[in-house]
């Protein structure tokens, strides 16, 4: 056997270069070039917060960027998708989230000149069919039956409610059933005449793009000049609730779905990168403390971790696991008790490990044309430049073992968590009250 | 446009294949053992998997975990299991190379693992099972689909997770006989695709895996049954279940992989039930309103038979049987005249997307490259494997639809929603 190797530490990754520009009216373009990437991903993002749908008619945001893909005015019914799937391209995503609406399709580099004006076409003259709507309508309708069928999805909902009671992160970002069913196509239309403007919207392109792609783009979406709408701006957030326990009851569940969850500062906050330093030694690694114990050591779940999303105005920190039924409430007890960076800080080994893993790790997941235009969307959609990115892995570098503890039990105490369990709530209520924690239960 | 690929054996037998990526910010490593589930002894359901799992709970030279040791130098990794092979990979900055290659090499050459590890990672799988089949709703049709469509004593009839009580009795004597069986240097083939040059990776990977012992007499033969007959009878299999709604499935015995018709197969699957200018969403879902959604797939099997699927979920009112009865006269029709020009220029262009795509990334193209290795006997057959695809003929598609396809050799799944 060989003599284990030295490691050469890697040179830094620097995010790929973003050119930003804007055509003549107002729709600005991020487009990253990247040699051997030949399907070229682009996405159309609306830079409008989902507070602003009217409550009774919620859903309604993503439900207008997904029927954009059912008809056009200039191809209507089936012409639409038959030219768009006809030339190589999908729709790999459409619908909406605190920050703003996108969509993204995906095409071959080679056919990148047929792609771009469909897009055009679908985020500028949607044709709105009322039966197309329908159907969508009630396909999302179906989902959220689903949905409730589905223990991890009812505690992820749960989670949010629990957290963030009468605010729209509190709900679900599609709409929840009594206010799709409420939508019409009159309604998808006058969203849509509200928010689709190029002011409000900018074009994201990634993969191997041709010396020609901004006349390609004037060219798709030149001659894009409807009226503009005032929005309301984004308002700012309130609270989190903190320190309740929501059982939601699901007698028949193969296993208890456990979320604990709180709102901490997003990535434009200067405690991000120490935040993101502390989760990883917490819960973003396989080797991080939640997996290592519940798993690893303890075999209560396939697996446990912990993650920040962020968002413009803050941040959702999750932990989940799917646990065996019988050591749910210990599951629950240890893992509230594993983010109690006050009682136990994050060490210099995990902090080096920790710092190691983002900076190595995160530009490996960002090697494709697909994750690149994710991440570029991302930067706009949370207010930050595409430099962002090469200044935030520097400033992990320099996190400290205590900074990172630091940041994480400043915004992330275990008594402030919100808990949310779904599973059989008849033995799992007395369970939690055996570990001291008392709940309340949910049926619906 | 084609990825330059670069092949060696080593002297122990293991088969190495280099494909230099400039542009990659890691370097993959691909390893494929020629096991998966359609290898187990009967009564051993799931144990390849569970085998897997303790792949990570330590060799002669390693404590802990290699997915543990490796994101500790800013490198991911992991490790699946199907019914045809195990494969094993990690992606890690360039300069962590040499020491994703000894821990591959280590755990070749021994593993350790204590009853303690082995206890908890079959709870470990428990849960997994729970998490991904038992605990989620329509989790269960993977496990009807296989037992429709292969007899109870065919590999192919069960899920590559297993049947728990199997696991039961898998003892840490099982541990040690399937490592020294199938863990051996002639049954691994390994993919990098790295941005250095390839001399410097032969040299890497002749370091480490070259320095594992030659094993003794000749690797196991994988399992190999004879192709299956088409169905006969329409085989039919209804359930009731707890879901919001319920979904049809048409299935088919059809050609594995490496088959000369498998291209057409997969073609006039997508004309019917891929995407959404496919025929079925135009004319059931559009159109008639008669679906909420279909889909089409095929299983990928490669060991004489593989499984073909088209599937339609109704809307709300409407019964599975007059669904099939549209399903069986667009298959007819397919069959009689066949594709428009339009279909098979789309289907061309949608494989290219999915083609390309799909190798994307330098650890995807490493498994890409590894599976056409496997399944073709020549890595070079990845830069071929898009040409057999884009040669489909429209009558090719019409043949296939009136034979693998035929609706008399189908078998039916009605999963009901009952709620």
């Amino acid at each position: 056997m060989a003599r284990k190797p030295q490691v050469h530490p890697a040179q830094p990754w620097r995010f790929p270069p973003v050119d930003e520009w804007a055509l003549p009216n107002g729709l600005p373009v991020s487009q990253v070039n990247l040699p051997g990437q030949r399907v070229v991903t682009m996405t159309l993002l609306f830079d409008v917060p989902l507070t602003a749908e009217p409550r009774q008619i919620e859903g309604v945001a993503a439900l207008a960027m997904q029927a954009c893909d059912e008809g056009t005015l200039p191809h209507p019914g089936a012409g639409l998708i038959d030219a768009l799937e006809g030339c190589g391209a999908v729709t790999q995503d459409a619908g909406a989230g605190m920050d703003g609406s996108t969509i993204t399709i995906e095409a071959p580099a080679s056919r990148l000149e047929q792609a771009l004006p469909l897009l055009a076409e679908m985020v500028a003259e949607p044709a709105y069919d009322e039966a197309d709507v329908g159907r969508l309508v009630e396909s999302r309708l179906l989902a959220i039956a689903t949905g409730l069928v589905s223990p991890p999805v009812r505690a992820s909902k749960a989670l949010r409610a629990g957290l963030m009671p009468n605010h729209r992160l509190g709900r679900l970002f599609a709409g929840d059933s009594d206010t799709v069913a409420a939508i019409t196509r009159d309604d998808v239309a006058a969203w849509h005449d509200r928010v689709a403007h190029p002011a409000r919207a900018r074009l994201v392109l990634a993969g191997e793009l041709p010396e020609n792609v901004t006349s390609l783009v004037d060219g798709a979406f030149g001659s894009w000049n409807p009226d503009r709408l005032a929005l309301p701006e984004a308002e700012s957030w309130p609270a989190p609730a903190t320190g309740r326990v929501v059982v939601v009851d699901h007698p028949d569940a193969a296993q208890v779905s456990l979320r604990i969850g709180t709102i901490t500062p997003g990535r434009r906050s200067p405690d991000w990168p120490a935040l993101q330093v502390a989760n990883a030694a917490v819960g973003a690694m396989f080797g991080s403390r939640l997996n290592r114990v519940l798993r690893e050591e303890r075999g209560l779940t396939y697996g446990a971790g912990s993650g920040l999303t962020s968002m413009r105005q803050a941040a959702f920190f999750t932990m989940q696991a799917e646990c065996r039924q019988d050591v749910a409430a210990e599951a629950t007890a240890l893992a509230l008790r594993l983010l109690d960076l006050d009682a136990s800080p994050v060490t210099e080994d995990e902090a080096r490990d920790a710092i190691a893993y983002i900076t190595g790790a995160t530009p490996l997941h960002l090697a494709t044309a697909d994750a690149i235009a994710a991440q570029t969307t991302s930067f706009a959609l949370c207010g930050v430049p595409p430099t962002w990115f090469d200044e935030y892995t520097a400033a992990v570098r320099q996190v400290t073992p205590e900074g990172a503890t630091d940041a994480f039990t400043r915004h992330i105490q275990p008594a402030n968590l919100v808990v949310a369990l779904c599973g059989p709530a008849a033995t799992l209520v007395p369970d939690l009250a055996r570990h001291g924690i008392s709940t309340v239960v949910h049926t619906a | 446009m084609s990825f330059p690929l670069a092949t060696r054996t080593l002297d122990n037998g293991v088969q190495v294949t280099v494909s230099r990526d400039e542009f990659s910010p890691g370097s993959a490593l691909n390893l494929w053992y020629r096991v998966g589930s359609a290898d187990e002894t009967p009564g051993a359901s799931g144990f390849a998997h569970l085998f897997e799992h303790l792949m990570f709970a330590g060799s002669a030279h390693v404590r802990g975990d290699h997915t543990e040791i490796l994101e500790a130098l800013g490198g991911v990794s992991n490790a699946t299991t199907t019914a045809d092979r195990t494969n094993y990979f990690e992606t890690v900055p360039p300069g962590a190379l040499p020491l994703a290659l000894w821990l591959e090499a280590d755990r070749l050459s021994s593993l350790r693992v204590s009853g303690a590890a082995l206890r908890t990672q079959r709870a470990v799988v428990f849960e997994e099972k729970r998490q991904r089949y038992d605990n989620q709703p329509y989790g269960d049709q993977l496990e009807l689909l296989l037992g429709l469509a292969f007899p109870r004593s065919h590999p192919y009839s069960i899920p590559t997770i297993g049947i728990m009580s199997d696991l039961d009795a898998a003892s840490l004597g099982d541990v040690q006989a399937f490592h020294s069986a199938w863990y051996r240097p002639d049954n691994l083939r390994v993919v990098v695709v790295s941005p250095q040059p390839d001399d410097e990776v032969f040299r890497l990977v002749e370091k480490y895996l070259g320095d594992v012992p030659t094993a003794g007499g000749a690797p196991p033969q994988p399992a190999h049954p004879d192709p299956l007959p088409a169905l006969t009878g329409v085989p039919r299999l209804a359930v009731q279940r707890p879901v919001p709604r319920s979904v049809l499935h048409l299935l088919w015995r059809t050609p594995p992989v490496t088959h000369p018709d498998r291209p057409a197969v997969a073609v006039a699957l997508d004309i019917l039930g891929a995407g959404q200018a496919c025929r079925l969403h135009h004319d059931l879902v559009r159109d008639a309103g008669l679906a909420e959604a279909v889909g089409a797939g095929d299983f990928g099997f490669t060991r004489g038979t593989s499984l073909s699927t088209l599937t339609v979920q109704p809307q709300a009112v409407v019964e599975l049987a007059q669904l099939e009865d549209s399903v069986i006269d667009h298959l007819a029709q397919l069959a009689a005249d066949g594709p428009t020009n339009a279909e098979i220029s789309r289907t061309r262009a949608q494989m290219e997307r999915e083609w390309f795509g799909g190798l994307a990334d330098a650890g995807e193209r490493a498994d890409a490259i590894n599976e056409d290795w496997a399944n073709w006997g020549d890595p070079e057959h990845l830069n071929r494997h898009l040409d057999a695809w884009l040669s489909v003929t429209a009558d090719d598609v019409a043949r296939v639809a009136s034979t693998w396809l035929n609706p008399g050799a189908r078998a039916v799944l009605e999963y009901e929603g009952v709620q």
